[in-house]
Protein backbone atom coordinates (compact mmCIF):
# COMPACT_ATOMS: atom_id res chain seq x y z
CA UNK A 1 0.00 0.00 0.00
CA UNK A 2 1.27 3.48 -0.89
CA UNK A 3 0.67 6.69 1.99
CA UNK A 4 -2.56 8.17 2.24
CA UNK A 5 -0.18 11.20 1.52
CA UNK A 6 1.20 9.96 -1.90
CA UNK A 7 -2.47 9.89 -3.52
CA UNK A 8 -3.80 12.98 -1.23
CA UNK A 9 -0.80 14.81 -3.10
CA UNK A 10 -1.04 13.35 -6.59
CA UNK A 11 -1.70 15.79 -9.02
CA UNK A 12 -4.93 14.75 -10.48
CA UNK A 13 -5.47 16.35 -13.64
CA UNK A 14 -9.42 16.54 -14.59
CA UNK A 15 -11.06 19.51 -13.92
CA UNK A 16 -15.26 20.03 -13.65
CA UNK A 17 -15.77 18.04 -16.98
CA UNK A 18 -16.39 14.86 -17.37
CA UNK A 19 -15.08 14.68 -21.36
CA UNK A 20 -11.59 15.31 -22.21
CA UNK A 21 -10.22 16.88 -25.11
CA UNK A 22 -7.05 18.43 -26.13
CA UNK A 23 -6.86 21.90 -25.00
CA UNK A 24 -4.51 24.95 -23.86
CA UNK A 25 -5.36 24.25 -20.22
CA UNK A 26 -2.79 26.27 -18.71
CA UNK A 27 -2.97 28.33 -15.79
CA UNK A 28 -0.58 30.67 -13.69
CA UNK A 29 1.96 29.02 -11.71
CA UNK A 30 1.71 30.04 -7.97
CA UNK A 31 4.46 29.79 -6.35
CA UNK A 32 6.33 30.17 -9.40
CA UNK A 33 8.68 26.83 -8.61
CA UNK A 34 10.07 25.57 -11.39
CA UNK A 35 10.47 22.04 -9.72
CA UNK A 36 9.57 19.57 -7.19
CA UNK A 37 11.12 17.29 -5.07
CA UNK A 38 8.83 14.55 -3.63
CA UNK A 39 9.72 11.28 -1.56
CA UNK A 40 10.84 9.36 -4.43
CA UNK A 41 13.53 11.77 -5.00
CA UNK A 42 16.66 9.19 -4.09
CA UNK A 43 15.27 6.18 -6.46
CA UNK A 44 14.65 8.53 -9.60
CA UNK A 45 17.90 10.39 -8.89
CA UNK A 46 19.86 6.96 -9.13
CA UNK A 47 17.80 6.26 -12.05
CA UNK A 48 18.01 9.31 -13.76
CA UNK A 49 22.06 9.25 -13.77
CA UNK A 50 21.87 5.52 -14.80
CA UNK A 51 20.18 6.26 -17.88
CA UNK A 52 22.57 9.25 -18.92
CA UNK A 53 25.65 7.39 -18.53
CA UNK A 54 24.30 4.06 -20.18
CA UNK A 55 21.76 6.38 -22.83
CA UNK A 56 23.30 9.42 -23.51
CA UNK A 57 22.45 9.78 -26.84
CA UNK A 58 18.64 9.13 -26.40
CA UNK A 59 18.45 11.52 -23.28
CA UNK A 60 20.72 14.13 -23.28
CA UNK A 61 20.72 17.08 -26.82
CA UNK A 62 21.85 20.61 -27.05
CA UNK A 63 23.06 22.89 -30.12
CA UNK A 64 25.78 24.86 -29.48
CA UNK A 65 24.54 28.49 -29.43
CA UNK A 66 22.87 27.22 -25.67
CA UNK A 67 24.91 28.10 -23.28
CA UNK A 68 23.66 31.13 -21.91
CA UNK A 69 20.42 30.33 -21.67
CA UNK A 70 21.62 26.80 -20.02
CA UNK A 71 23.22 28.64 -17.61
CA UNK A 72 20.42 30.76 -16.61
CA UNK A 73 18.19 27.73 -16.28
CA UNK A 74 20.60 26.21 -13.86
CA UNK A 75 20.35 29.43 -12.30
CA UNK A 76 16.47 29.36 -11.92
CA UNK A 77 16.55 25.64 -11.02
CA UNK A 78 19.56 25.89 -7.90
CA UNK A 79 18.04 29.07 -6.48
CA UNK A 80 14.79 27.09 -6.27
CA UNK A 81 15.97 23.82 -4.88
CA UNK A 82 17.91 26.06 -2.06
CA UNK A 83 15.27 28.37 -1.57
CA UNK A 84 12.21 26.10 -0.85
CA UNK A 85 14.18 23.10 0.21
CA UNK A 86 16.96 24.55 2.32
CA UNK A 87 17.30 21.90 4.29
CA UNK A 88 18.45 19.83 1.32
CA UNK A 89 20.00 22.14 -0.77
CA UNK A 90 22.45 24.65 -0.04
CA UNK A 91 23.47 27.36 -2.64
CA UNK A 92 26.37 29.80 -1.79
CA UNK A 93 27.02 32.79 -4.35
CA UNK A 94 29.47 35.17 -4.20
CA UNK A 95 29.52 36.51 -7.12
CA UNK A 96 30.21 34.31 -10.11
CA UNK A 97 31.82 31.66 -7.83
CA UNK A 98 29.17 29.01 -6.43
CA UNK A 99 28.98 26.90 -3.90
CA UNK A 100 26.13 24.15 -4.45
CA UNK A 101 25.51 21.56 -1.64
CA UNK A 102 22.89 18.50 -2.10
CA UNK A 103 22.92 17.02 1.09
CA UNK A 104 20.48 14.23 -0.54
CA UNK A 105 23.21 12.79 -2.18
CA UNK A 106 26.18 14.00 0.21
CA UNK A 107 27.77 16.18 -2.89
CA UNK A 108 29.58 19.35 -3.03
CA UNK A 109 30.17 21.10 -6.40
CA UNK A 110 32.30 24.36 -6.62
CA UNK A 111 32.00 26.40 -9.50
CA UNK A 112 32.23 29.57 -11.65
CA UNK A 113 28.92 30.50 -13.05
CA UNK A 114 29.11 31.14 -16.64
CA UNK A 115 32.37 28.93 -17.13
CA UNK A 116 31.44 26.17 -18.39
CA UNK A 117 34.99 24.35 -17.96
CA UNK A 118 34.34 24.40 -14.00
CA UNK A 119 31.52 21.96 -14.47
CA UNK A 120 31.71 18.17 -15.78
CA UNK A 121 28.30 18.40 -17.28
CA UNK A 122 26.90 21.21 -19.82
CA UNK A 123 24.91 23.53 -17.32
CA UNK A 124 21.20 21.99 -18.27
CA UNK A 125 22.66 18.93 -17.86
CA UNK A 126 24.27 19.31 -14.41
CA UNK A 127 20.89 20.96 -13.08
CA UNK A 128 18.70 18.00 -14.47
CA UNK A 129 20.79 15.25 -12.44
CA UNK A 130 19.61 17.15 -9.18
CA UNK A 131 16.18 17.16 -9.70
CA UNK A 132 13.26 14.56 -10.64
CA UNK A 133 11.81 16.60 -14.00
CA UNK A 134 13.42 16.21 -17.35
CA UNK A 135 14.00 19.55 -18.41
CA UNK A 136 13.67 20.87 -21.68
CA UNK A 137 14.91 24.58 -23.25
CA UNK A 138 12.65 26.01 -26.30
CA UNK A 139 14.81 28.75 -27.70
CA UNK A 140 12.93 31.38 -29.94
CA UNK A 141 13.45 33.08 -33.04
CA UNK A 142 12.00 33.66 -36.43
CA UNK A 143 8.45 33.99 -34.71
CA UNK A 144 8.79 29.81 -33.46
CA UNK A 145 9.96 27.93 -30.73
CA UNK A 146 12.65 25.06 -31.28
CA UNK A 147 13.83 22.42 -29.21
CA UNK A 148 17.63 23.59 -29.01
CA UNK A 149 18.53 21.91 -25.73
CA UNK A 150 17.08 19.56 -23.87
CA UNK A 151 17.83 16.20 -20.75
CA UNK A 152 15.15 13.67 -20.83
CA UNK A 153 15.32 10.57 -18.95
CA UNK A 154 11.50 10.08 -18.55
CA UNK A 155 9.70 10.63 -21.72
CA UNK A 156 6.06 9.59 -22.36
CA UNK A 157 6.77 7.29 -25.62
CA UNK A 158 8.75 10.41 -27.71
CA UNK A 159 12.52 10.53 -29.27
CA UNK A 160 14.61 13.41 -27.75
CA UNK A 161 17.30 12.26 -30.41
CA UNK A 162 14.84 12.30 -33.14
CA UNK A 163 12.70 15.46 -32.03
CA UNK A 164 15.96 17.36 -31.22
CA UNK A 165 16.39 20.73 -33.03
CA UNK A 166 12.74 20.35 -34.14
CA UNK A 167 9.84 23.38 -34.12
CA UNK A 168 7.45 23.04 -31.64
CA UNK A 169 4.30 22.30 -34.61
CA UNK A 170 6.98 19.80 -35.99
CA UNK A 171 7.04 17.98 -32.88
CA UNK A 172 3.61 17.79 -32.18
CA UNK A 173 3.12 16.77 -35.96
CA UNK A 174 2.40 12.92 -34.51
CA UNK A 175 -0.48 13.71 -32.65
CA UNK A 176 -4.15 13.00 -34.04
CA UNK A 177 -6.32 15.88 -33.90
CA UNK A 178 -3.71 18.62 -32.37
CA UNK A 179 -3.77 20.45 -35.80
CA UNK A 180 -7.78 20.56 -35.56
CA UNK A 181 -9.11 24.24 -34.70
CA UNK A 182 -5.91 25.22 -34.99
CA UNK A 183 -4.71 24.04 -31.61
CA UNK A 184 -1.07 23.48 -32.27
CA UNK A 185 -1.29 27.30 -33.36
CA UNK A 186 -2.94 28.31 -30.96
CA UNK A 187 -1.03 27.22 -28.32
CA UNK A 188 2.91 28.16 -30.07
CA UNK A 189 1.43 31.70 -30.18
CA UNK A 190 0.24 31.37 -26.33
CA UNK A 191 3.59 29.70 -25.73
CA UNK A 192 5.63 32.80 -27.42
CA UNK A 193 3.51 35.57 -25.22
CA UNK A 194 4.78 34.01 -21.94
CA UNK A 195 6.57 36.82 -20.66
CA UNK A 196 9.67 36.69 -17.65
CA UNK A 197 8.43 36.36 -14.06
CA UNK A 198 4.66 35.12 -14.93
CA UNK A 199 5.28 31.35 -15.15
CA UNK A 200 2.44 29.24 -16.32
CA UNK A 201 1.92 25.23 -15.59
CA UNK A 202 -0.56 22.46 -17.27
CA UNK A 203 -0.87 19.10 -16.26
CA UNK A 204 -1.05 16.30 -19.30
CA UNK A 205 -2.09 12.19 -18.63
CA UNK A 206 -2.16 9.23 -19.96
CA UNK A 207 -2.45 5.21 -18.46
CA UNK A 208 0.16 2.79 -18.69
CA UNK A 209 0.22 -1.02 -18.59
CA UNK A 210 3.24 -1.42 -15.85
CA UNK A 211 4.92 1.08 -13.87
CA UNK A 212 8.23 2.31 -15.54
CA UNK A 213 9.37 5.67 -15.51
CA UNK A 214 12.02 5.66 -18.51
CA UNK A 215 9.52 4.91 -21.48
CA UNK A 216 11.40 6.08 -24.47
CA UNK A 217 10.26 5.01 -27.99
CA UNK A 218 14.01 3.86 -28.00
CA UNK A 219 12.26 1.02 -25.69
CA UNK A 220 8.99 0.70 -26.35
CA UNK A 221 9.48 -2.77 -28.60
CA UNK A 222 10.05 -3.66 -24.68
CA UNK A 223 7.87 -2.05 -22.39
CA UNK A 224 4.95 -1.88 -24.85
CA UNK A 225 4.33 -5.15 -24.76
CA UNK A 226 3.11 -5.64 -21.28
CA UNK A 227 -0.13 -3.61 -22.93
CA UNK A 228 -1.72 -7.00 -24.27
CA UNK A 229 -1.75 -8.59 -20.63
CA UNK A 230 -3.71 -6.49 -19.12
CA UNK A 231 -6.60 -7.91 -18.07
CA UNK A 232 -9.86 -7.33 -15.82
CA UNK A 233 -8.35 -9.23 -13.22
CA UNK A 234 -4.95 -7.43 -13.05
CA UNK A 235 -5.85 -4.21 -14.32
CA UNK A 236 -5.93 -2.21 -10.85
CA UNK A 237 -2.24 -3.78 -10.23
CA UNK A 238 -0.81 -3.65 -13.56
CA UNK A 239 -1.85 -0.25 -14.91
CA UNK A 240 -0.75 2.86 -13.80
CA UNK A 241 -1.98 6.46 -13.64
CA UNK A 242 0.77 8.92 -15.43
CA UNK A 243 0.58 12.44 -15.16
CA UNK A 244 2.97 14.84 -16.05
CA UNK A 245 2.89 18.33 -13.95
CA UNK A 246 4.47 20.35 -16.91
CA UNK A 247 5.87 23.98 -16.20
CA UNK A 248 6.62 26.91 -18.24
CA UNK A 249 9.46 29.53 -17.62
CA UNK A 250 10.37 32.56 -20.06
CA UNK A 251 14.51 33.09 -18.87
CA UNK A 252 14.53 36.99 -19.32
CA UNK A 253 18.11 37.24 -20.61
CA UNK A 254 18.12 34.40 -23.57
CA UNK A 255 14.15 34.67 -23.98
CA UNK A 256 14.36 31.13 -24.14
CA UNK A 257 11.13 28.90 -22.30
CA UNK A 258 12.41 26.60 -19.62
CA UNK A 259 9.98 23.66 -19.53
CA UNK A 260 10.53 21.30 -16.91
CA UNK A 261 8.31 17.72 -16.79
CA UNK A 262 7.66 16.30 -13.60
CA UNK A 263 6.02 12.51 -13.84
CA UNK A 264 4.45 11.36 -11.73
CA UNK A 265 2.56 7.56 -11.25
CA UNK A 266 -0.05 5.92 -9.59
CA UNK A 267 -1.27 2.20 -9.34
CA UNK A 268 -4.81 2.60 -10.65
CA UNK A 269 -6.36 0.72 -7.66
CA UNK A 270 -4.33 3.50 -5.25
CA UNK A 271 -6.02 6.36 -7.82
CA UNK A 272 -9.49 5.00 -7.28
CA UNK A 273 -9.83 4.51 -3.68
CA UNK A 274 -10.54 7.96 -4.50
CA UNK A 275 -14.32 7.76 -5.13
CA UNK A 276 -14.77 10.93 -6.88
CA UNK A 277 -11.85 9.95 -9.20
CA UNK A 278 -12.92 6.36 -9.64
CA UNK A 279 -16.28 8.19 -10.79
CA UNK A 280 -15.19 10.99 -13.06
CA UNK A 281 -12.37 9.03 -15.15
CA UNK A 282 -14.53 6.14 -15.66
CA UNK A 283 -16.92 8.77 -17.22
CA UNK A 284 -13.83 10.23 -19.32
CA UNK A 285 -12.47 6.72 -20.25
CA UNK A 286 -16.02 5.60 -21.74
CA UNK A 287 -16.12 8.45 -23.87
CA UNK A 288 -12.86 9.16 -25.10
CA UNK A 289 -12.97 8.96 -28.61
CA UNK A 290 -10.09 6.78 -30.28
CA UNK A 291 -8.31 8.98 -32.24
CA UNK A 292 -7.42 10.50 -28.39
CA UNK A 293 -6.91 6.48 -26.62
CA UNK A 294 -4.80 5.22 -29.96
CA UNK A 295 -1.91 8.04 -29.63
CA UNK A 296 -2.30 7.80 -25.83
CA UNK A 297 -1.57 3.94 -26.50
CA UNK A 298 -4.69 2.72 -23.98
CA UNK A 299 -6.70 1.45 -27.18
CA UNK A 300 -5.47 -2.11 -26.19
CA UNK A 301 -6.54 -2.66 -23.31
CA UNK A 302 -9.13 0.42 -22.69
CA UNK A 303 -11.87 -2.29 -22.66
CA UNK A 304 -10.44 -4.37 -19.43
CA UNK A 305 -9.84 -1.44 -17.74
CA UNK A 306 -13.69 0.00 -18.18
CA UNK A 307 -14.54 -3.54 -16.78
CA UNK A 308 -12.42 -3.31 -14.18
CA UNK A 309 -13.85 0.67 -12.97
CA UNK A 310 -17.48 -1.27 -13.56
CA UNK A 311 -16.70 -3.76 -11.19
CA UNK A 312 -15.44 -0.99 -8.55
CA UNK A 313 -18.25 1.24 -9.14
CA UNK A 314 -20.48 -1.18 -8.01
CA UNK A 315 -18.69 -1.95 -4.82
CA UNK A 316 -19.05 1.65 -3.77
CA UNK B 1 10.90 23.47 -49.81
CA UNK B 2 10.35 20.59 -52.08
CA UNK B 3 6.84 21.40 -54.67
CA UNK B 4 4.96 19.67 -56.89
CA UNK B 5 5.48 22.46 -58.95
CA UNK B 6 6.84 25.33 -59.38
CA UNK B 7 5.35 28.90 -59.53
CA UNK B 8 6.80 32.33 -60.02
CA UNK B 9 6.77 34.98 -56.80
CA UNK B 10 6.01 38.25 -57.00
CA UNK B 11 7.85 41.40 -55.87
CA UNK B 12 11.30 39.53 -55.75
CA UNK B 13 14.49 41.79 -57.00
CA UNK B 14 15.96 38.81 -59.50
CA UNK B 15 15.63 35.06 -59.76
CA UNK B 16 18.03 32.43 -60.30
CA UNK B 17 17.18 29.60 -62.02
CA UNK B 18 19.70 26.51 -61.43
CA UNK B 19 19.08 22.91 -63.21
CA UNK B 20 20.28 19.66 -64.20
CA UNK B 21 20.06 18.05 -67.65
CA UNK B 22 17.05 16.69 -66.08
CA UNK B 23 15.49 19.58 -64.58
CA UNK B 24 15.69 22.14 -67.22
CA UNK B 25 12.52 21.95 -69.21
CA UNK B 26 10.32 22.68 -65.99
CA UNK B 27 12.32 25.92 -65.64
CA UNK B 28 11.54 26.95 -69.13
CA UNK B 29 7.70 28.66 -68.06
CA UNK B 30 8.84 30.40 -64.96
CA UNK B 31 11.85 31.91 -67.37
CA UNK B 32 9.33 33.20 -70.28
CA UNK B 33 7.09 34.75 -67.23
CA UNK B 34 10.23 36.08 -65.51
CA UNK B 35 11.11 37.89 -69.08
CA UNK B 36 7.33 38.60 -69.75
CA UNK B 37 7.40 40.86 -66.44
CA UNK B 38 10.91 42.23 -67.19
CA UNK B 39 12.51 40.59 -63.82
CA UNK B 40 16.08 39.92 -63.87
CA UNK B 41 17.64 36.67 -63.46
CA UNK B 42 20.20 34.39 -64.16
CA UNK B 43 19.90 30.47 -65.40
CA UNK B 44 22.49 27.81 -64.91
CA UNK B 45 22.58 24.32 -66.47
CA UNK B 46 24.90 22.05 -64.35
CA UNK B 47 25.62 18.63 -66.61
CA UNK B 48 28.23 17.32 -63.84
CA UNK B 49 28.35 17.19 -60.55
CA UNK B 50 32.34 18.56 -61.42
CA UNK B 51 30.84 21.87 -62.74
CA UNK B 52 28.61 22.57 -59.10
CA UNK B 53 31.44 23.97 -57.14
CA UNK B 54 30.88 27.03 -58.95
CA UNK B 55 26.94 27.05 -57.08
CA UNK B 56 28.85 28.78 -54.19
CA UNK B 57 30.25 31.40 -55.58
CA UNK B 58 27.40 32.10 -58.21
CA UNK B 59 24.73 31.95 -54.87
CA UNK B 60 26.61 34.04 -52.43
CA UNK B 61 27.41 36.89 -54.54
CA UNK B 62 23.12 37.59 -54.31
CA UNK B 63 21.46 40.12 -52.70
CA UNK B 64 18.97 39.82 -50.27
CA UNK B 65 15.67 39.53 -52.20
CA UNK B 66 16.75 37.09 -55.17
CA UNK B 67 14.71 33.96 -55.35
CA UNK B 68 16.10 30.55 -56.51
CA UNK B 69 14.22 27.90 -58.41
CA UNK B 70 15.88 24.31 -58.13
CA UNK B 71 14.95 21.48 -60.84
CA UNK B 72 16.55 18.27 -61.40
CA UNK B 73 17.35 14.40 -60.00
CA UNK B 74 16.76 14.11 -56.33
CA UNK B 75 20.40 14.35 -55.20
CA UNK B 76 21.25 17.17 -57.21
CA UNK B 77 18.44 19.10 -55.88
CA UNK B 78 19.66 18.22 -52.61
CA UNK B 79 23.05 19.64 -52.90
CA UNK B 80 22.17 22.63 -54.24
CA UNK B 81 19.67 23.49 -51.30
CA UNK B 82 22.36 22.57 -48.64
CA UNK B 83 24.93 24.99 -50.49
CA UNK B 84 22.17 27.61 -50.78
CA UNK B 85 20.95 27.28 -46.94
CA UNK B 86 24.77 27.84 -45.87
CA UNK B 87 25.14 30.87 -47.73
CA UNK B 88 22.21 31.74 -45.83
CA UNK B 89 18.96 31.45 -47.68
CA UNK B 90 15.99 30.59 -45.68
CA UNK B 91 13.26 27.96 -47.09
CA UNK B 92 11.22 30.97 -47.73
CA UNK B 93 14.03 32.03 -50.38
CA UNK B 94 13.89 29.13 -52.97
CA UNK B 95 11.68 26.78 -54.86
CA UNK B 96 12.58 22.75 -55.54
CA UNK B 97 11.19 20.63 -57.77
CA UNK B 98 13.22 16.68 -57.32
CA UNK B 99 12.57 14.69 -60.68
CA UNK B 100 12.54 11.21 -60.38
CA UNK B 101 12.02 8.64 -57.85
CA UNK B 102 12.99 10.08 -54.11
CA UNK B 103 13.75 7.63 -51.77
CA UNK B 104 13.37 8.73 -48.18
CA UNK B 105 15.74 8.26 -45.05
CA UNK B 106 14.32 6.09 -42.27
CA UNK B 107 15.40 6.05 -38.69
CA UNK B 108 14.98 3.43 -36.73
CA UNK B 109 12.68 3.89 -33.72
CA UNK B 110 15.02 1.26 -30.96
CA UNK B 111 18.48 1.49 -32.68
CA UNK B 112 18.48 5.18 -34.53
CA UNK B 113 20.03 2.74 -38.01
CA UNK B 114 19.14 4.40 -40.89
CA UNK B 115 17.59 2.57 -43.98
CA UNK B 116 15.95 3.67 -47.22
CA UNK B 117 12.76 3.46 -48.32
CA UNK B 118 10.56 4.01 -51.29
CA UNK B 119 6.89 3.77 -50.92
CA UNK B 120 6.50 0.66 -49.02
CA UNK B 121 4.70 1.16 -45.53
CA UNK B 122 6.36 -1.20 -43.52
CA UNK B 123 10.50 -2.50 -43.54
CA UNK B 124 12.11 -4.36 -41.56
CA UNK B 125 15.26 -2.53 -39.99
CA UNK B 126 18.97 -3.87 -41.74
CA UNK B 127 20.50 -2.77 -38.23
CA UNK B 128 18.55 -4.57 -35.24
CA UNK B 129 15.87 -7.05 -37.23
CA UNK B 130 12.47 -5.12 -35.90
CA UNK B 131 9.56 -4.51 -38.23
CA UNK B 132 9.32 -0.58 -38.71
CA UNK B 133 6.11 1.76 -39.86
CA UNK B 134 7.11 4.33 -41.92
CA UNK B 135 5.68 7.81 -40.48
CA UNK B 136 5.04 11.35 -42.12
CA UNK B 137 7.09 12.47 -39.07
CA UNK B 138 10.28 14.36 -40.57
CA UNK B 139 13.62 15.42 -38.95
CA UNK B 140 15.25 18.36 -40.74
CA UNK B 141 18.25 17.93 -38.96
CA UNK B 142 18.59 14.29 -39.41
CA UNK B 143 17.14 14.63 -42.78
CA UNK B 144 14.87 11.81 -42.40
CA UNK B 145 11.77 10.32 -41.32
CA UNK B 146 10.98 8.13 -37.85
CA UNK B 147 10.33 4.44 -38.44
CA UNK B 148 7.91 3.09 -35.53
CA UNK B 149 7.83 -0.48 -33.92
CA UNK B 150 4.84 -1.68 -33.88
CA UNK B 151 3.95 -4.44 -31.54
CA UNK B 152 1.63 -7.14 -32.39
Amino acid sequence: MVSTEKIRSFPYPFGEHDVYRYSNNAIPLNPPIAIEVTETYIEEMNLKRELLKKHPERCYYSEPHTMDAQWEALDQILHDLSKYYPETFKLVTNGDQWIFNNLHTDEKYSFTFGDSTTLDEEPLDFAGRHVQEDLILMMQRDGDLFLDVGQLCFPANWSLYFDAGMSFKEIHTPIPGFKSDSLDERILQFLMRIEAGSPWWRKNWSLMAGNILDTSLETFAEWGQARKKVTKENAGEMVHFRVEVQKLFRLPKSNGILFTIHTHMLQLQEFIQHTPWLEQFSAILKELPEFITDYKGISLYREVVLEYLEGELKKR
Amino acid sequence: MNQDHLSLMEGKRKFLFCADSQGVRSLYILVSQAIDENAPFDFHIFQEESEESFVDEWISHQKMGTYLYISGAVDFVKRIQNKALKIGFTEHDFQSLPIGPAKKKLVCCTCHGESEVDVEPHITCAHCGLELEVSDHYSRRLDAYLGYVTIR
